[in-house]
C-alpha cells in the first residue's frame, strides 16, 4: 500500500507538504528567531527581509516566529479535533449500524437532526455556550464532526454485517463483540481513515475561522486564524502579517486534502473513476 | 452677410467664454452649496440626544440640536440658546434668561416652557435616558418664570450643571415634535440648529440639509445666516480600512477615527488635510479593582503603573492619535507637573516593589508568593478582530516585570455585569466627559457596582471631594479639588491612565472651515466645500 501511495503523485505532493510543516511545527521552539509573543512596539510593522524574516506585526511582534508556532497549534487542534469526532462518531455508527432496530433508528434520528445544521454554525454554537478558548474549539469542532463519521461507519458495517463470511462466523457461534472486532471492523477502517485525512484539513479550517471571530485561541496566542484577523486592519500597510498565516492555513489544508485524496485512490478503488 | 455672421460668431465667443467663465468660478470659489459627505466609524444607537448613551449621536447632531449655552474649545462656558444665566447664592439654581428670536426645524417657537419640557422628560422615569440622566444628578424641577426666563433647581448645589448645559446630552428638542411624531425622535430629532435631519437609512447614512430659516450667529460660528454647504451625509463605515479608502477615492470628503496604520499614507497625500482635536474627559484607561488580591497591595498597583510601558502605546496602535495620559482625567482637563511626573516607565522601580510585596520571581520570569503565581485577569471587550489591543500592549509590558494577565476577552453585556460584580482585576475603559466631575463616576463609593466604578473603591476621603467638587462652583477652587482627587486616585493607584486619545478627522483640501466644539465634535456651519 505505502508504495501504492508513493507512486500517487497528489499523495506524494501532500506528504511532503506536510512532513515539512510537520518538522518545522515540532522544531518551533528552536528554528524560531524571537519569542513569538514578545512585543517590541519600537519595531512595529516592520516589512519582511532584513531582521524580520516575515516581517512584523502591529504590536512589534515577530511574523515568522508566530506563524512557526501557529503550526503547531493548528496542527495540533486538528488531529485532536478529528480524534474526538471519530473516537466518539465510529462507535455510535458501529453499534448502530451492527445492532438496527429501533436503537438504529432513534440514533440516526438525532444524527440526521445535527446533520441539518451547517457544521461551522454547530461549532459556533458550542463554542458561545461553552466560552470560548482553544481547548473548546477542539471540542465544538470535534463534536460537530461527530455525525459525519457515524453516518459513515454505520453505511459500511450495514454492508459489511450482510457479508456471507458474517453469517458464517455467526453460526460458527462467534459472539457479537468478537464478529465487530474481527469481521466488520476492517472494513471500516479504510473509509475512516480516507474521511478523517480530509476532515483534519475542514477541521483545521473550522478551528481558525472561530479563532478569526474571536471565539477560538486567546491572545497573545500565536494561532493562524486570529493572526489573519488582527492583520486585517492593515492589508493596504503591512500585508505580510494576515499574508503568511493565511498562506499557512492553505498549505496545511492543500496537503490534507491532497494526502486524503490519494489515500482514498489507494485505499478505496472502487472509488477510482 | 458677411458682417452678420461675423457678429453670430462674436456672439457665440462670448456666450463660450462667459459659460466657461462661469464654470471657471463654480470651480475656482468656495461659494456656498453643495453636499458635504462624511464617513463615520459607527452607527448611531439613536439621535435622539436625550436618549443616547453614545458619542457618536453628538458627533452628528452637534450642528442639529442646540444647547442653552456654548462651551468652545478654550473651554470658556457662552450664551447660545440662553443670552445670560444667573446662578442662585447657594448654588441650588441657575436662572437662565433665553433668546426670543429662536423657532424649531417644525415652526414652533423655542421659550421657557420648551426648555422645562426637555429636562422633564429627561428625569421621567418612563423615558429611557441616556448619559443625559446622570448629568442631572438631583434635578428638583423647573420653573418657568416668564415665557423666555426658566428656573432649574437641584436639590443640592450642582456646580457641574452649566457644563451639562452646554453638552450635546442636554440639548434642546421640539417639544411638540416628542409629542406628535412618537419614536420617530430617534431618526429625526426636530431642532433649532442651523441644519435639520433629513432621513435616516439604517446601517447606511443619515442626511441634514440647510436650515434656510436659520438667521443667528451660532457661537464658535463666524457668519450670521444659513449655512453655506446645502447638506451633509453621514455615512456609517465601520471597517476602518474602507473608511480611508472612500475618503482616498473622493466617495467621502471627510472620514472620523483615522486608525494610526493609514495617518502615515494619508499625511503624504496632498489632497487630504488631517485635523486633530483632543478628547476631554477620562483618557484610555484601566481601572484597578483594588477589592481582588493582589491588587488590594497598593505596592502592586503601583508596580503596575511604573511597569506599563505608555511610550509602546504611542508608538504602535495609538501613532499620531493620542497623547500620553497621566491622570484620570485628559490634559485638556486638567494637567498639572505632579501628574505627569506621578509615574514614569520604570522597571526596576516595578520589580523592586513587587519583591517588596513579596513576589519573587520563579524559573519562567513570573512570580510567586506562597505557591500562588501573580496573575491578573483584565477584563476585555471583544471586537470581533481580537480585543483591545491596549490589552495584548499591558499584557507584554506587564510580562517584562513577572505579572501573568490573562485576558479575559468577551461580549459588551458580560463585560458590564463582571464590572458590576467586580469579577476581574478591572477593565480599559474611557468616559468622554466635559466637566471634571466626570470623575465622580468613576471613584464614588454609591456607584460599586453600577457606572462607572469598577476600581470598586470605597475612600470616604475621596468620597467628600467628589461631593466637594459637585458643590464648588469657584474656578479656581474646582481646579484645586480635582488636582488632589487626582493626586489621590495616582498616589492610592486606583488606575493606569494609559494615552489621552484625540479625535482624528481627515478631510479632502476642499473642505474648509470645519470648527470643534469642546466636545471635539464638529461644527458645521460655517464649513464649505470647494469643488
Amino acid at each position: 500500500m505505502a508504495r501504492r501511495l508513493a507512486r500517487h503523485r497528489g499523495a506524494l505532493v501532500g506528504i511532503v507538504v506536510l512532513a515539512v510543516l510537520a518538522v518545522l511545527a515540532l522544531a518551533a521552539p528552536w528554528l524560531s528567531p524571537r519569542d513569538p509573543i514578545r512585543t517590541a512596539p519600537r519595531a512595529a510593522l516592520q516589512a519582511p527581509g532584513g531582521a524580520y524574516w516575515l516581517g512584523s506585526d502591529q504590536l512589534g511582534r515577530d511574523v515568522a516566529s508566530r506563524v512557526l508556532h501557529g503550526a503547531r497549534i493548528s496542527l495540533t487542534v486538528g488531529l485532536i479535533s478529528v480524534s474526538i469526532a471519530v473516537g466518539l462518531g465510529a462507535p455510535i455508527g458501529l453499534v448502530s449500524g451492527f445492532y438496527g432496530g429501533r436503537l438504529d433508528a432513534l440514533i440516526m434520528r438525532v444524527i440526521d437532526v445535527l446533520l441539518a445544521f451547517p457544521g461551522i454554525l454547530l461549532a459556533l454554537a458550542i463554542v458561545s455556550v461553552l466560552t470560548p478558548g482553544l481547548t473548546n474549539v477542539m471540542l465544538a469542532v470535534g463534536l460537530s464532526a461527530v455525525p459525519t463519521y457515524a453516518r459513515l461507519v454505520r453505511a459500511t458495517v450495514l454492508s459489511a454485517r450482510e457479508n456471507l463470511y458474517v453469517e458464517a462466523a455467526r453460526a460458527l457461534g462467534s459472539r457479537d463483540p468478537a464478529i465487530l472486532r474481527r469481521d466488520i471492523l476492517p472494513n471500516v477502517v479504510a473509509p475512516l481513515v480516507v474521511t478523517a485525512t480530509l476532515g483534519l484539513g475542514t477541521a483545521i479550517l473550522a478551528a481558525a475561522a472561530l479563532s478569526f471571530l474571536g471565539l477560538g485561541s486567546q491572545p497573545p496566542q500565536p494561532e493562524w486564524g486570529r493572526m489573519l484577523s488582527e492583520g486585517r486592519d492593515y492589508l493596504r500597510e503591512a500585508w505580510w502579517i494576515s499574508t503568511f498565516p493565511g498562506l499557512g492555513i492553505m498549505l496545511t489544508v492543500l496537503g490534507m486534502n491532497l494526502l486524503g485524496d490519494g489515500l482514498r485512490d489507494v485505499l478505496d478503488p472502487r472509488l477510482e473513476v | 452677410m458677411r458682417p452678420y455672421r461675423g457678429r453670430v460668431w462674436l456672439a457665440v465667443a462670448t456666450a463660450l467664454a462667459l459659460v466657461l467663465a462661469g464654470a471657471g468660478l463654480r470651480m475656482a470659489g468656495a461659494q456656498p452649496g453643495g453636499t458635504l459627505v462624511l464617513g463615520l466609524d459607527q452607527e448611531p444607537p439613536t439621535l435622539d440626544p436625550h436618549a443616547s448613551p453614545s458619542a457618536v449621536t453628538y458627533q452628528i447632531i452637534a450642528s442639529v440640536t442646540e444647547n442653552l449655552l456654548f462651551k468652545g474649545p478654550d473651554g470658556k462656558l457662552g450664551p447660545w440658546l440662553a443670552e445670560s444665566w444667573t446662578t442662585s447664592r447657594d448654588g441650588r439654581s441657575v436662572t437662565f434668561k433665553l433668546r426670543r428670536d429662536v423657532k424649531f426645524h417644525d415652526g414652533t417657537p423655542f421659550n421657557a416652557d420648551a426648555v422645562k419640557f426637555n429636562f422633564d422628560r429627561i428625569v421621567d422615569p418612563k423615558f429611557k435616558a441616556g448619559g443625559a440622566r446622570a448629568q442631572l444628578a438631583g434635578y428638583a424641577g423647573a420653573k418657568v418664570l416668564d415665557e423666555f426666563t426658566v428656573q432649574v433647581s437641584f436639590e443640592t448645589p450642582y456646580a457641574p450643571f452649566l457644563t451639562y448645559a452646554a453638552a450635546g446630552t442636554l440639548s434642546i428638542v421640539s417639544p411638540k415634535a416628542v409629542r406628535e411624531t412618537g419614536d420617530l425622535v430617534h431618526t429625526r430629532p426636530v431642532g433649532t440648529g442651523p441644519f435639520m435631519i433629513k432621513d435616516y437609512v439604517a446601517k447606511d447614512h443619515t442626511t441634514m440639509v440647510r436650515n434656510p430659516a436659520y438667521a443667528r450667529k451660532a457661537p464658535g460660528s463666524e457668519h450670521a445666516g444659513p449655512p453655506p454647504l446645502e447638506a451633509v451625509v453621514w455615512k456609517f463605515i465601520p471597517e476602518a480600512g474602507t473608511r480611508v479608502t472612500t475618503l482616498e477615492s473622493g466617495e467621502t470628503q471627510g472620514v472620523y477615527a483615522v486608525p494610526a496604520q493609514s495617518l502615515p499614507r494619508l499625511e503624504k497625500n496632498p489632497a487630504i488635510r488631517i485635523e486633530k482635536a483632543p478628547w476631554p474627559g477620562v483618557p484610555r484607561i484601566w481601572l484597578l479593582n483594588v477589592t481582588r488580591p493582589p491588587l488590594d497591595d497598593v505596592k502592586v498597583r503601583r508596580a503596575i503603573n511604573y511597569a506599563v510601558d505608555r511610550e509602546a502605546f504611542l508608538a504602535t496602535v495609538f501613532k499620531g492619535t493620542a497623547l500620553k495620559a497621566s491622570s484620570p482625567l485628559t490634559a485638556v482637563m486638567l494637567d498639572d507637573p505632579s501628574l505627569r511626573q506621578a509615574y514614569p516607565f520604570d522597571q526596576a522601580r516595578a520589580r523592586a516593589l513587587l519583591a517588596e510585596a513579596g513576589w519573587q520571581p520563579g524559573g519562567d520570569g513570573l512570580r510567586s508568593k506562597a505557591g500562588q503565581r501573580l496573575e491578573i485577569v483584565l477584563n476585555a471587550i471583544e471586537y470581533g478582530g481580537g480585543p483591545d489591543p491596549t490589552a495584548q500592549l499591558i499584557q507584554s509590558s506587564l510580562h517584562e516585570v513577572g505579572i501573568d494577565v490573562k485576558i479575559k476577552a468577551q461580549a459588551r453585556p458580560p463585560w458590564y455585569e463582571d464590572n458590576y460584580r467586580c469579577a476581574t482585576h478591572g477593565p480599559v475603559m474611557f468616559l468622554r466627559a466635559t466637566d471634571p466631575d466626570g470623575v465622580f463616576s468613576l471613584f464614588h463609593s454609591s456607584l460599586v457596582g453600577a457606572n462607572f466604578n469598577w476600581s470598586c473603591v470605597k475612600n470616604a476621603k475621596l468620597d467628600g471631594l467628589l461631593e466637594q467638587g459637585r458643590r464648588e462652583s469657584d474656578a479656581a477652587k474646582r481646579r484645586a479639588i480635582y488636582l488632589s482627587i487626582a493626586q489621590l486616585a495616582l498616589d492610592e493607584a486606583l488606575t493606569v491612565p494609559l494615552v489621552d486619545e484625540l479625535s482624528v478627522w481627515a478631510f479632502r483640501t476642499g473642505v474648509q472651515s470645519v470648527k470643534y466644539n469642546f466636545n471635539a465634535y464638529p461644527i458645521l456651519g460655517d464649513a464649505t466645500l470647494r469643488r
